[in-house]
């Protein structure tokens, strides 16, 4: 949840009214959300890809802690889990038996990458105004949307879609990609640990 | 005048000759000096144990693959990280800034640390296009047969749902069966013989407390004043690197062939030098005690002195060096040589008890010289024949005598007499008796004692020796190599902490295919690897690294194109499974056409070009060579058990492994080296036992000729052989008795003996068959007996040293001449004696004493 202080610094940023916008909702999710020290929700993951006719809907459990890891383990139709922590990630895949292990420190392509995926979770407020354009959507209350200005990856992310709900928490995360493609998170069942 | 006669006038009349020269003898022995100083500067120690093996194919295969692949010139860099709290990225830190410094050095080759971002990039580009070249048959076989694209396609499937999918969507397109991945996967596993992950591009063992770097000196690990100083350096950049802060907690230390080489070598000097300078100290005690005169000792200690550095000069001049194991028997020449001047000044001063200088020297001259001259003779035929050897060191040892017991004898017989009548002998002391007289005296007594009761000691005598004769018979014998060298504990636990740390065993075995074509060899070093992957799947060996996975030949690579590439096509297939799993049609089209482009052959097969430069390449690089216009392509098995120098060794002589194996690759890969350590060590026990006996049977044969032609008595030749062959079953038979087996290298110790003890049998057979003493033991032991006893006591005071040395197989030859010479003194002192006057002209005179 450090993003979301992050993005209470990013009235700035952001241009004209949606600008402001963006900075008070960011301003109230920040002062909510800062103290999570631990986060764990269930998701479904609906992918809208060329490859498939129909989307692919997954579902399973994101563990957020703060200094710590971030867990995605996918329980239906697969079991999968991708695994971020520190420099390192990790994409385990137990029914195929295989692993993939990424060096982030040391491998310019896909630290990026990776990074852009996990940074409305936990980038410093730095490296999210370095990385993005963070604009509110018009019409749409408690919406945030980050657009990378790294032009490798807007490569991969074209951009990236927060819904926040009432408790300051993200509630839905769609990631749209440049060749059409888009993948949509739905959190719900939030329990949350606070630092006291 | 008998022949022993005319020979000693002989060397009067040269003595006479060099005294009224000395101009002449002076410039002789300055000639001689400097050509001895030459020759030790030409000389290099050598450090390969392969220098001390015989001779023929075997030794000729391990150099050639030692040398061309340099397996024993790698510097291992181990960085550890020590602290509860281990930090890989502290450890990254360190070992960029040893390995850099080192690499800014100068004095390596190449030091191989990190693989950038940018060269994994180059490896991927130019594997990854030809995945289809390279994954092997079977392999590809299962992904494309109808249940493995099923798999493969629902593998893809779910891969694209992950969140790598962003990045890894393109990829997973272009190789829905995952060959690119298998290929790469396989390239690692397959060449790379450390069990270590990529962190941050940098080596790291698998709990990332531990990293590596391998660095190449420029020299060879033969160059020890090169790889003195590369240690030397090495250590001043850890050290450097150590007192900072920033690396607290952390440790590292160099390991590997260098370290090995210089710890070996500084062992062996250590001990050369070790039993040089006791030998040398005991014989300077030994005259300080027995002549008490200075220049006695002076005129004595030239001989074998110089004759040791004519020794050297000749391995200078004849090899250009020795192993160092060699070196030892410069100790040992010192006691055989000192013997003739030990001879010759006891006779001398026994002398001048009666007789003026000049009168003495001649007396001496005439009654010594015929039995030194014997004596030498025999030890140079039996140190001449030596060279006829397949063992190096045995021939190396064959050269050092030729060249220096000669010199010093030359010197003793000549020269010596010479300088001591001119420039003055030890000061007669009548009074308190001179101490070499006194030991004569008391052997006198002893020899009184034998000539009265001959049977008591003859018994005694017998039963000892066959006793110690019935103990030779369990003798062993270790023909591994390994064995002969020495490594200090500190050294070894190096090893072994590079061992536990990234689970690199020690390669057991070699296997070199050798073709005349780069083709040929890669072919033939897969049909090397798919045997040893049958062998591993036995539990024959462990594991083995190999190039046939990372670079197969091009043949090989073609018929997987065109396997993957004919009727019943795979784009298609791939297309209808994929629609049955729910994709969208033509979703797999850019894998058929890139299938179609390396069909019509748009993408070139690998070659070890393509990975120059790269971290791949690399290793290839030191996996594939050349010699003598062959290509050699080399494969490290590591073998199950063998623990390596690092631990204590099993009996290799008996292992199972590479025996079968072995067999196995030469019949169905001909022309194949294997150069195995147990098949090495069982072949050369044979090669070495049938050269023992040849040497055994040519040596012997040539002493019982020489010595019968000298004597003309067969009795005579017999008693002057046999505290030789006593030399030997003393040698032999002591040492089995402390369980040691006899090696390549102690074996020179029975050489050793016979040289010695042979002189001892000539000495003591001359004087006590001669008319002054007419087989009294008491006359032989008062006079020669002490000549021999002084010798004994040098020798042993000189190789007893040996005995200590940490090098197993240097200690092991010091025991071996130890024994032997104590056999060989106690069979010319007591045994001969005993014999003569049991049998001999002694008998006739106790006969009359005892009828008197």
């Amino acid at each position: 949840m450090r993003v979301l202080l992050v993005l209470t610094l990013l009235s700035a940023v952001a241009p004209g009214a949606r600008a402001d916008e963006a900075g008070d909702m960011l301003q109230e999710v920040y002062e909510s959300s800062a103290k999570v020290q631990r986060l764990e929700a269930t998701f479904v993951q609906t992918k809208e890809l060329k490859a498939f006719a129909q989307p692919m809907t997954s579902s399973g459990v994101l563990i957020y802690e703060r200094d710590g890891a971030v867990t995605w383990r996918y329980e239906s139709p697969d079991r999968m889990e991708f695994v971020m922590e520190g420099t390192r990630a990790r994409m385990h895949y137990p029914d195929l038996g295989e692993e993939q292990e990424f060096d982030l420190a040391s491998d310019d392509r896909v630290r990026p990458l990776v990074e852009s995926m996990t940074v409305w979770l936990d980038g410093s407020p730095d490296q999210v105004r370095e990385s993005y354009e963070v604009t509110a959507e018009a019409g749409r209350e408690r919406t945030l949307i980050l657009t990378p200005r790294n032009e490798m990856i807007r490569g991969f992310i074209q951009r990236m879609v927060l819904t926040y709900g009432e408790d300051a928490l993200v509630t839905e995360l769609r990631i749209d990609e440049p060749d059409g493609d888009a993948t949509t998170y739905r959190f719900t069942n939030q329990q949350v640990q606070r630092a006291p | 005048m008998s022949r022993p006669q005319r020979l000693g006038s002989l060397f009067v009349a040269l003595h006479e000759r060099l005294c009224a020269s000395p101009l002449v003898t002076a410039a002789a022995v300055a000639i001689l000096a400097l050509l001895v100083a030459v020759g030790v500067i030409r000389f290099r120690f050598v450090t390969q144990m392969t220098d001390v093996m015989p001779g023929g194919a075997d030794r000729e295969r391990m150099v050639s693959v030692l040398e061309n692949f340099k397996l024993t010139a790698l510097l291992l860099i181990h960085a550890e990280d020590h602290r509860d709290a281990a930090d890989p990225d502290d450890l990254v830190e360190l070992l960029d800034h040893v390995a850099g410094e080192l690499e800014a050095s100068g004095h390596f080759k190449q030091v191989f640390y990190r693989v950038p971002a940018d060269e994994q990039q180059r490896v991927y580009e130019a594997i990854f296009p030809r995945r289809y070249h390279l994954l092997p048959e079977d392999q590809a076989a299962d992904r494309t047969s109808p249940e493995g694209l099923r798999k493969a396609i629902a593998r893809t499937a779910m891969r694209l749902t992950s969140p790598e999918s962003s990045f890894t969507e393109p990829l997973l397109r272009k190789d829905p069966l995952g060959f690119g991945e298998a290929v790469l996967a396989r390239a690692l596993t397959g060449q790379n013989q450390f069990d270590v992950e990529l962190y941050r591009g940098r080596f790291l063992s698998v709990d990332r407390r531990h990293g590596m770097a391998l660095a190449e000196p420029l020299g060879t690990g033969m160059d020890l004043t090169e790889m003195e100083r590369v240690l030397e350096l090495t250590a001043e950049v850890i050290d450097g690197a150590l007192v900072q802060e920033r690396f607290a907690g952390l440790h590292v230390e160099a390991a590997g062939g260098p370290v090995y080489s210089l710890a070996s070598a500084n062992v062996i000097r250590r001990d050369v030098k070790l039993a040089m300078s006791a030998t040398a100290v005991g014989i300077l005690l030994i005259f300080l005690m027995f002549f008490r005169n200075l220049r006695v000792l002076l005129f004595a200690y030239t001989p074998p002195v110089l004759g040791v550095g004519a020794g050297v000069a000749a391995l200078g001049y004849a090899f250009g060096g020795a192993h160092g194991l060699s070196m030892g028997f410069g100790a040992a020449m010192l006691g055989i040589t000192v013997d003739y001047t030990i001879h010759l000044f006891t006779r001398v001063q026994q002398a001048e008890e009666r007789l003026p200088r000049v009168e003495a020297l001649r007396e001496t001259l005439r009654e010594v010289t015929p039995s030194l001259s014997m004596g030498c003779l025999t030890t140079l035929i039996g140190f001449g024949t030596l060279m006829i050897s397949d063992t190096k060191a045995l021939r190396d040892m064959s050269m050092m005598a030729l060249g220096g017991i000669a010199t010093a004898f030359l010197l003793c017989a000549a020269i010596m007499p010479v300088a001591y009548r001119r420039l003055g002998g030890p000061r007669r002391d009548r009074g308190r008796g001179n101490r070499a007289a006194a030991l004569g005296r008391v052997l006198a007594r002893l020899g009184s004692a034998i000539d009265r009761r001959p049977l008591p000691f003859l018994l005694a005598w017998a039963a000892l020796s066959a006793g110690v004769g019935v103990s030779a018979l369990g003798l062993s014998f270790d023909g591994d190599i390994r064995n002969l060298d020495y490594q200090p504990p500190e050294v070894r636990a190096l090893d072994l902490r590079f061992q536990e740390a990234f689970g690199a065993g020690m390669a057991g075995a070699m296997v070199v295919v050798e073709r005349p074509a780069l083709e040929d060899a890669l072919a033939a070093n897969e049909q090397v690897a798919a045997l040893l992957e049958e062998a591993a799947g036995e539990g024959l060996i462990a594991s083995f690294s190999s190039a046939a996975p990372i670079l197969p030949a091009v043949s090989t690579q073609e018929d997987r194109i065109a396997a993957l590439t004919g009727p019943g096509r795979l784009a298609e297939r791939v297309e209808a499974a994929a629609l049955e799993r729910g994709f969208v049609e033509g979703y797999f089209t850019p894998f058929a056409e890139e299938l179609d482009e390396v069909a019509a052959g748009a993408v070139a097969p690998l070659g070890p070009e393509d990975l120059a430069g790269t971290a791949i390449g690399t290793l290839l690089d030191r996996r594939i060579g050349q010699s003598s216009g062959q290509v050699q392509v080399l494969t490290l098995v590591e073998t199950s058990d063998d623990g390596g120098p690092g631990e204590g060794r099993r009996d290799l002589n008996e292992g199972v492994f590479p025996h079968q194996v072995a067999e196995r690759i030469q019949a169905e890969v001909p022309g194949t080296i294997v150069v195995s350590f147990p098949d090495l060590a069982a072949r050369l026990m044979h090669k070495v036992k049938a050269d023992l006996a040849r040497l055994a049977g040519v040596c012997g044969a040539a002493l019982v000729l020489v010595l019968l032609v000298y004597y003309r008595r067969p009795t005579r030749a017999a008693l002057a052989m046999l505290p030789c062959v006593m030399g030997f079953v003393y040698g032999a038979g002591l040492l089995s008795l402390l369980d040691k087996p006899l090696n390549m290298i102690n074996v020179c110790g029975v050489a050793i003996c016979l040289g010695v003890c042979i002189d001892y049998g000539v000495f003591v057979v001359d004087r006590i068959t001669s008319d002054a003493t007419r087989g009294s033991a008491a006359a032989t032991l008062g006079t020669t007996g002490t000549g021999v006893l002084m010798s004994a006591i040098t020798t042993v005071i000189g190789l007893g040293t040996m005995a200590v040395a940490r090098n197993p197989s240097m200690s092991s030859m010091g025991l071996v001449v130890i024994f032997g010479v104590l056999g060989g003194l106690l069979t010319a002192g007591i045994g001969v004696p005993a014999l003569v006057a049991l049998f001999g002209p002694g008998r006739t005179a106790r006969d009359e004493t005892a009828a008197g």
